[in-house]
């Protein structure tokens, strides 16, 4: 059985809502989020693979390259490769392993009779940023979003923190906060 | 053959035993899986 592929469409319909404000009226869209997609459609990890099998590796990967975890909140994080950058290296690590897993090009396929495994150009792994308000003062922070199966097989959106913790939980707040997507 | 050996023995690993382990072959979802709500 072939993997699953999906558009930009389907990833829009799994994104969370994104309230108007007044602020966000002079923008052409209305809406205060950006929503990016650099592929024409895309395959998808099943969730244990994302959080679990794949993870481990990520961060073997990460290891390797002399980024390793330090005990204690931090992990991997350092000043000058902080959440974006380990939300970036996640999404990148994953594409690394579609490309892998689907090594063919047109013509190779064509000489040798072989297929891929999926034709998607891309893995639905994204970078999000989203503010966090804490007393008194706001931050933002960059995780990354997948898109996989559901546990009703829809289609969903699950939240990566790449520094250690695998999947977390967003707040409505927070994830009505998301002010940038990359897929 | 000799290689494997001379690998076990010395316990070695060359870029393809660290590209083993450093990537993984990824879970899909598959087509059978999933529903896509088309409304």
């Amino acid at each position: 059985m072939k993997p699953q592929i999906i558009t930009k469409e389907d990833i829009k319909k799994c994104l969370p809502p994104c309230p108007r404000t007044p602020l966000d009226a002079s923008r052409p869209d209305g809406y205060k989020r950006t929503v990016l997609f650099s592929d024409a459609d895309y395959a998808m990890f099943s969730e244990r693979f994302l959080t679990q099998d794949g993870f481990s590796k990520f961060k073997k990967w990460l290891g390797f390259c002399g980024m390793d975890s330090t005990a204690g909140q931090k992990q991997h994080w350092r000043r000058n490769y902080d959440c974006d950058n380990l939300a970036e290296s996640y999404k990148a690590y994953m594409s690394l392993l579609h490309a892998r897993a689907n090594p063919l090009s047109f013509t190779e396929s064509f000489k040798k009779g072989k297929e891929n495994e999926t034709k998607a150009e891309g893995v639905a792994v994204g970078v999000v940023y989203f503010k966090i308000k804490a007393k008194g003062s706001t931050s933002h922070h960059a995780i990354n979003m997948a898109i996989t199966k559901g546990l009703r097989n829809e289609l969903t959106a699950i939240y990566i923190e790449p520094n250690g913790a695998g999947k977390i939980n967003l707040t409505k707040k927070e994830k009505e906060s998301i002010w940038y997507v990359n897929f | 053959m000799v290689r494997k050996l001379l690998k076990k023995i010395f316990k070695f690993k060359d870029v393809k035993d660290i590209q083993e382990e450093l990537f993984p072959k990824p879970v899909y979802v598959i087509a059978e899986d999933i529903i896509i709500d088309e409304s």
